[in-house]
């Protein structure tokens, strides 16, 4: 399962995270944080390579195609696995799933395909929400439990 | 038909509307169109994120371009961009030759000194989109000889 | 890149585990010769130096048998692990080659000891270890080396290599050892060298000491070391290259097996004779050889045996050296690709210790590699490439050629199946080890001619696969783990060459994967060494984390021995990664970065720097996180940091000065101005009082133009157009204000201490304010100071002292939103000085201080109407500065006209008394008049006194508006308002009063206005405008003086009216006097003549006055008929009114006095007005008269006896007083008889006879001319008779044609009779009593 979902802005600042389980603790928060936080530089580095399009064809992460939205497995840790995606509005989606817990080790890429996709779509409406300004943090509760939906459910 | 119609009208009160609340409290006599700016800008980084989430990433700014032309260009104005030229130095120039909100401008020049105020929500609509492909855009637009015809360009940093 | 294959033929970690990472070794540091630099003895205290300057002979040329130039590359280390050293057939370059030591010893015993130290470390080390340098430092600048012959060293190294080349044939080996020795010529050059210092002290070395040493005094420059150090790595080239040689002629059949450290038991009971062992052997031996040919300098060849090597270990599954023959492909292909990874990397990785590299070196490796990778590149000319690509010539039977091993390599390659990895070399090489086994004379494939060379050399893409693939198989081993972990070091700085962040990463990233039991310093170093690694990658982020990670390991429970020093500085370093600046203003600006995780850094930072004992350190960084991370935290967090900061400065103040650190980075002050928050800010213009005025202007815009309203009003405009410029002035050495509104965020007391204004421009003396805020109440705070220059003064902003930290606020770093300007320019004139103000009046006696500070401290006086009082002002000097301009004006809300007469002083007195020097007092007297119009104008209870002549009073003041009008019209346009409006307010109460004489009030204003009847209240303002010193011409300072004047009623003139007195030179003025007071007063009319009345009595009083003279009347009569000619003489009979109201004014003199409270005062019948008949009474008559009986003169009041019957010639003699002649006299004469009850009887012809004409008409009276007329009288009865003489004129009426007729004309009497305009009468009239 995914442990965490992120919506980070173009200018890397967070909007959104959120992440189920017991996060109500801070630590955890935290840990979340740093988790996505690190994974900027890989997402951003991945994106440079993909626009200047002469990226590294043959790594071993799952990349089908250059213009796809989905970046795939960003890279993993020990204990995490985190994957990106960005729209063509720079708006950069992470999700993490955990390598330890079982259904999160043997994910499919196409699953976290799909999550981020309707991720993606969540975030298009929510900003269409007039009350939220651009740049700003989503605090919608509905934005917030489509998200945790997601990420229990689906995958 | 009657939508379309629909928003013009609405647009084109939108601007008056704002003109009006600027004038009294600035003396200055140059329009203040940053209201009509921010809302182009809202609006624009809103349909943004949506006309883009089809579509596959954009390869380079010519890409990008392309896409503003079409697709955004229809979905606003209902047409396409009549010409678009670029020196692949960053410069974009758009052409339209019936700019949606200048063609219910009767043909002649009196309205001349207007027609800047109406374009402005458009040149921030895409302003922002630009700013959401970060993107800095500086646009500055030129009537020419029709009044009907807009003539944007772009620099994109 | 794990394998999937999960530590296949793992064992529990042997004792023989390499434990000890070597996290700065670089790929090229394959082709390198190991050398341990060690100090012994005594610490070296230039040692250091010397370090570098051996660091920097990291590559030297040694020229071979063949003649071919190679270039040999050094590592040096301070220390070695000799775990590590047991990995020296598994990679050769982690052997440890060669040893120098710099020693220090003072005298023989310490010599001993450190070459016994010298002699272990050789023990230590001895099964790697092939030479060994010691550089002694003794005392003493010069010393002699002490005997020890060089032989012993080179008998040393020649048994040692013949020794180690003991299998290998003799028959190379002498060829150059030769040579070895002659193209080091530094060796024996050393010797002598050293050898030439005279001797002076005796230190023997032991016995046992069998190392080639060289002796220096401590201080010496020590010249040769490079030469010394050269010629060591020189002889270890030699020893390599023999070593090179003798593997590369080993038979195939007869190589032992190579084993890394853990695998000794795998291969316990394994035949040797197995086939895949063999091949394992001769695979394990060729990766053996090309190791030794890479580090010998022989690049290009080792591709070649790599590549062969690998071939041959991939087909005996033996991964773990295929692995390693991988890297060393790796290694070879980078070395040749990158050339200047060998330099830079070199220079750089020592780059803190050394400044500049000497050319030698430089030049070496930048020319030299590159040269050779160009010519491996090359592969046109075949003789080029004989020449360069195989710089060892070996004895030709044992060099296969090219060809055949091209041949064998051809075939065999079908039998190679599960080989994914460069087809292109594949076939010959699977054909070349197959070429072993079926050739009977089997050999090592010699570096086969170069243009096969570039195809074993691998592209950039390449070298990255392999290191992945290696570094796969590798981690197939649990115990090679720490080969693993450096491989993906080395593969990723390979990447960081390439710059590919994204394969950097991944090698970086599977370091994590890699579990090792590590000692908590080698995991901090691995940690350190990825965040470098990231970082060169641009990887901040990550960068930062694996900080911060190495940072929380130095400190973590279970390390032995925590580093909070480093810990800090770990986290600071891994501020960019967290878009943290030291600089709170930049952190402030671009809110970038992830808040959650900067407030935890800080928090971890604070806890660091207090733990490392840097309480000040602690303190700024706590400060530094409220003030930028305030916007980020609650409010609880708000308070709980807030309290943590109290704690942590209560160790160590905060102070708003940069800190630096030993490391040399400079923490920039951090400053609160979020708690207490200012969400006001500005200078206050200086109390009215103290304001200073252009002197030129107008006191008029009174003191009210300062109210804070205005000032607020114009600091929001100056706010609004910043360089907030305030338009008025402070004054030097004046207290001067700014004003604050602050708020405190935080949930509890807070208090701020000593806190300052913040100026530039000229010197200002803040005073320190101290004030505790409530929680979140705004609290208004002035800040005070003094300006001690003139000039500009600029504002920027204030410093507070609050939870323990001392904060400099510029208004220019003030958080959003409230915007003030960057500054506040104020100008500052010269100090003026400043006056205390008190005021005594007289008789009451009463005193009012006034401090200047509180506007127009108020006066009271009351005054009787008429009364007057002195009132002394005392104004003293309180500033040091004199004063010497002093202006007092009055400003009350009557006409000036009247206020003079009220408020009466001397500005000469004044002026005489400047200037008045510091501390002085000067005093000015004012006289204080109660002035007011006694005249009650049909005010108060009017019951008719006497009607006659009160009827004919009324019409006449009231009907005759017009002149008085012209007289008064000045004063009363001079301000109609004020005297309007003060007329209002003095009689709101009498409706009635105002009703009557309304057009009273609008002719004669200012009078009007005060009925004598009620009191009035007199508002004034004493300004006093003074100024001094310097500034004096161009501003001064006014403080204001409250006057309230109360004015009683005293006496009031009710009614009035004129009587002739006994002598016609005189009149009776005849008041009606009421007493307004409530006591008994004492009034005076006339000299010596007073009169006492009680309180609200009114009496009659006659006043003597003297008639109106006539002189004074000619002249006014004269321009009046000048100016009028036009207007009835009505108006030259007002013009003559208004003169005598003006005569009787002025002779009269009217005092009373109160008899209880002595109060004296004047009254005055100011505004009189007279009737027609009262003129004539005023007024001396125009005519003279002369009357005579019989010729003797009639005095008045005296009365004439005559009998009856008698004649009497009654004589009447006329002067013209008038300065022009008068027309149409008609003189009259009547006898009447009064019967004193108020009746006349003019019915005497019975009784009276006359001869001659009682009436005559004279033509003209020129002036100054006499007419007489004499007519007889006989009184036939006796009584009591009077004559009644009168002249009457009837010119007015006439026109002006002059009608001259005679004397006694009768029409002309007859026309006389009738209507006359104007009547003198001979006062009194003559009586006479007829006896018989």
């Amino acid at each position: 399962m995914a442990v965490c979902v992120a919506v980070i802005g173009k200018d890397n600042s967070p909007l959104y995270i959120g992440g189920v389980g017991n996060d109500t603790s801070t630590d955890n928060e935290l840990s979340r944080q740093w988790l996505v936080h690190t994974a900027l530089d890989a997402l951003e580095e991945r994106l440079a390579t993909t626009n200047t399009g002469n990226a590294g064809t043959n790594t071993n992460t799952a990349r089908t195609d250059l213009r796809d939205l989905y970046l795939g497995l960003l890279y993993s840790t020990d204990t995490h696995k985190i994957y990106g995606y960005v729209t063509n509005t720079r708006i950069k989606l992470v999700l993490v799933t955990s390598s330890t817990s079982p259904s999160g080790s043997n994910i499919r890429d196409a699953e976290v395909r799909t999550a981020l996709r309707r991720l993606h779509a969540l975030y298009a409406d929510a900003i269409c929400n007039p009350f939220h300004l651009p740049g700003d943090q989503i605090t919608s509760p509905k934005f917030d439990k489509q998200v945790k939906n997601i990420m229990m459910n689906n995958v | 038909m009657a939508d379309d119609i629909l928003f013009e009208l609405l647009h084109s009160e939108i601007i008056n509307y704002s003109l009006e609340q600027s004038k009294d409290n600035k003396e200055k006599k140059d329009m203040d169109l940053s209201v009509v700016e921010y809302i182009g800008f809202a609006a624009g980084y809103k349909i943004m994120e949506r006309l883009t989430r089809e579509w596959p990433r954009f390869k380079d700014e010519l890409d990008t371009m392309k896409f503003i032309c079409t697709d955004f260009w229809t979905c606003i104005y209902k047409k396409q961009i009549d010409n678009l030229r670029t020196n692949h130095q960053g410069v974009y120039v758009l052409q339209d030759n019936a700019f949606r909100f200048l063609t219910n401008f009767s043909n002649g020049h009196q309205y001349l000194e207007y027609a800047p105020r109406d374009i402005g929500i458009k040149m921030d609509s895409d302003g922002s989109k630009n700013l959401n492909h970060n993107i800095r855009s500086i646009a500055a637009y030129s009537i020419i000889k029709e009044i009907q015809e807009l003539l944007g360009t772009l620099t994109l940093r | 890149m794990r394998s999937s294959v999960s530590y296949i033929l793992s064992h529990a970690p042997g004792e023989s585990v390499m434990s000890h990472p070597d996290y700065a070794q670089h790929t090229q540091h394959h082709a390198c010769l190991l050398v341990l630099v060690k100090g012994v003895g005594g610490t070296l205290k230039s040692f250091n130096k010397f370090w570098e300057r051996i660091q920097r002979v990291n590559n030297i040329k040694v020229t071979d048998s063949t003649g071919q130039v190679r270039d040999i590359w050094v590592r040096y280390v301070r220390d070695y692990p000799v775990e590590n050293n047991d990995w020296g057939d598994f990679q050769t370059h982690r052997r440890l080659l060669g040893l120098i030591t710099l020693c220090k010893f003072t005298n023989q015993i310490e010599l001993n000891e450190v070459c016994r130290v010298h002699e272990s470390l050789k023990v230590k080390y001895s099964n790697t270890l092939y030479d060994s340098r010691a550089f002694m430092f003794g005392p003493g600048s010069n010393m002699k080396k002490p005997e020890q012959e060089p032989e012993l060293y080179s008998l040393l190294t020649d048994d040692k290599v013949s020794k180690e080349s003991s299998m290998s044939d003799k028959g190379s080996l002498p060829s150059e050892q030769p040579d070895s020795f002659s193209s080091s010529e530094s060796f024996p050059h050393s010797i002598t060298s050293t050898a030439s210092y005279p001797q002076e002290e005796n230190f023997t070395t032991p016995s046992n000491f069998k190392t080639h040493a060289m002796f220096y005094g401590e201080s010496d420059p020590v010249p040769d070391l490079e030469q010394n150090v050269a010629e060591l790595i020189n002889s270890l080239f030699w020893v390599v290259e023999s070593k090179r040689l003798e593997r590369s002629r080993e038979k195939l059949e007869k190589v032992s097996l190579l084993l890394a450290p853990f695998e000794k038991k795998d291969f316990v009971g394994l035949d040797m004779e197995s086939r895949n062992n063999k091949k394992r052997c001769m695979g394990r031996v060729t990766k053996n050889l090309a190791d030794l040919t890479l580090q010998a300098g022989l690049v290009a060849d080792s591709l070649s045996l790599y590549h062969s090597a690998a071939e041959i270990l991939k087909s005996v599954n033996d991964w773990l050296w295929l692995a390693a023959a991988k890297e060393g492909l790796c290694a070879a292909s980078a070395i040749l690709l990158y050339p200047n990874l060998r330099n830079p990397t070199t220079l750089q990785r020592n780059a803190s210790l050394q400044e500049s590299s000497p050319n030698k070196t430089k030049e070496l490796s930048l020319f030299q590699p590159t040269d050779q990778f160009r010519k491996a590149k090359l592969t046109s000319s075949p003789l080029r490439n004989s020449k360069t690509s195989s710089p060892v010539n070996p004895p030709s039977e044992l060099t296969p050629t090219s060809s055949d091993s091209i041949e064998t390599s051809s075939r065999q390659s079908e039998t190679d199946n599960a080989d994914t990895e460069s087809i292109a070399s594949s076939s010959d090489i699977e054909y070349q080890s197959r070429s072993y086994l079926s050739s009977d004379i089997p050999s090592i494939p010699r570096q086969p001619p170069s243009q096969f060379n570039n195809q074993y050399l691998l592209n950039g893409e390449e070298i990255a696969e392999k290191y992945r693939k290696a570094i796969i198989h590798y981690s197939k081993y649990q115990n090679a783990g720490i080969i693993e972990t450096e491989a993906c070091f080395k593969a990723a700085r390979i990447a960081v060459e390439q710059n590919n962040s994204l394969h950097a990463s991944s090698f970086l990233q599977n370091v994590i994967f890699i579990n090792l039991t590590l000692s908590e310093q080698e995991k901090i170093q691995r940690f350190d060494t990825l965040a470098e690694l990231y970082k060169e990658i641009g990887f901040l982020r990550k960068a930062a984390f694996c900080q911060r990670l190495a940072a929380t390991r130095q400190v973590s429970p279970n390390n032995p021995n925590p580093d909070w020093q480093r810990c800090y500085y770990l986290m600071l370093n891994s501020f960019p990664g967290h878009k943290l600046s030291l600089d709170p203003n930049y952190v402030i600006q671009h809110q970038v970065g992830w808040p959650a995780l900067q407030i935890q850094l800080l928090q971890e930072l604070v806890v660091a720097a207090r733990r490392m004992g840097h309480p000040a350190l602690a303190t700024r960084h706590m400060t530094f996180l409220l003030q930028t991370m305030w916007p980020h935290l609650t409010k609880q967090e708000h308070r709980d940091l807030a309290i943590q900061l109290q704690a942590l400065s209560a160790q160590c103040e905060g102070g708003p000065v940069p800190l630096v650190l030993e490391c040399g980075a400079v923490i920039p002050p951090a400053n609160l101005t979020h708690a207490p928050r200012c969400v006001w800010f500005g200078p206050r213009a200086p109390a009215p009082a103290h304001a200073p005025r252009p002197r030129a202007a107008e006191p008029a815009h009174g003191p009210f133009i300062f109210t804070p309203i205005v000032k607020l009003g114009s600091l929001e405009r100056n706010a609004k157009k910043d360089e907030g410029k305030m338009e008025y002035f402070w004054v030097e050495d004046d207290i001067c204000e700014v004003q604050m509104k602050l708020v405190n965020p935080l949930p509890f007391e807070l208090k701020v201490s000593n806190m300052r204004l913040l100026t530039q421009g000229i010197v200002f003396e803040s005073i320190p304010e101290t004030i505790i805020l409530c929680p979140d109440s705004p609290t208004t705070v002035n800040l005070h100071g003094t300006p001690k220059e003139v000039g500009e003064l600029q504002i920027l902003g204030y410093s507070t002292h609050t939870l323990g930290v001392k904060s400099n606020c510029r208004l220019k770093n003030m958080p959003m939103p409230n915007k003030f300007p960057a500054s506040f320019s104020i100008k500052v004139i010269p100090s003026l000085p400043t006056i205390s103000v008190e005021t005594i009046v007289a008789p009451s006696g009463h005193i009012s201080l006034s401090s200047v500070e509180n506007v127009g401290t108020t006066t009271n006086v009351s005054l009787y109407n008429g009364e007057s009082t002195e009132c002394t002002i005392k104004i003293t000097n309180t500033s040091n500065v004199p004063i010497e301009y002093l202006e007092l004006s009055i400003q009350a809300n009557m006409d000036n006209q009247l206020q003079s007469k009220i408020f009466q002083y001397s500005n000469d007195a004044i002026l005489a008394q400047l200037p008045i020097p510091p501390n002085e007092t000067a005093s000015i007297a004012m006289k204080l008049y109660g002035e007011a119009d006694f005249l009650d104008l049909g005010g108060g209870g009017t019951d008719n006194l006497f009607p006659n002549s009160l009827t004919s009073n009324y019409p006449s003041r009231v009907g005759s508006p017009v002149p008085n009008a012209q007289t008064s019209l000045p004063t009363q346009s001079s301000n109609p308002h004020t005297s309007l409006s003060s007329g209002l307010m003095a009689n709101r109460t009498s409706g009635s009063f105002r009703s009557n004489n309304s057009h009273t009030t609008s002719w004669s204003a200012p009078i009007s206005v005060m009925p004598p009847s009620r009191g009035r209240q007199i508002e004034a303002q004493l300004i006093i405008r003074y100024s001094g010193g310097k500034g004096k011409e161009e501003h001064c300072r006014q403080s204001t003086l409250q006057i309230n004047l109360e004015l009683l009623p005293s006496v009031s003139i009710t009614h009035w009216d004129v009587l002739p007195a006994e002598i016609p030179s005189q009149l009776y003025l005849v008041l009606d006097v009421s007493n307004l007071t409530s006591e008994e007063m004492e009034f005076h009319y006339a000299p010596s003549k007073h009169i006492l009345i009680e309180s609200k009595e009114s009496c009659r009083v006659p006043v003597p006055l003297d008639r109106c003279p006539f002189n004074t009347t000619t002249k006014t009569v004269e321009e009046e008929s000048i100016e009028s000619k036009s207007i009835s003489t009505g108006a030259s009979t007002n013009s003559l009114e208004l003169m005598c109201s003006e005569h009787i004014t002025n002779n009269t003199d009217l005092r009373w006095r109160l008899m209880q409270s002595d109060i004296t005062g004047r009254a005055s019948v100011k505004g009189i007005t007279l009737s027609q008949t009262m003129l004539d009474i005023v007024r001396m008559s125009p005519l003279k008269w002369e009357v005579s009986l019989n010729n003797q003169c009639i005095k008045p009041q005296e009365e004439y006896n005559c009998t009856a019957g008698e004649c009497l010639s009654l004589g009447v003699a006329v002067w013209n007083h008038l300065s022009r002649p008068l027309h149409k006299l008609c003189l009259s004469v009547q006898f009447y008889q009064d019967y004193n009850n108020g009746v006349l009887s003019y019915k005497l012809d019975n009784r009276v006879a006359t001869a001659g004409n009682n009436k005559v008409v004279l033509s003209s009276l020129p002036e100054s001319t006499k007419a007489y007329h004499e007519c007889t009288v006989v009184f036939l009865t006796p009584g009591e008779y009077k004559i009644d003489i009168q002249c009457s004129t009837t010119e007015a009426i006439l026109d002006d044609t002059p009608i001259i007729k005679e004397p006694d004309h009768p029409p002309i009497i007859t026309s006389c009779a009738g209507e006359i305009s104007h009547v003198w009468r001979f006062i009194p009239p003559v009586a006479i009593s007829v006896t018989d």
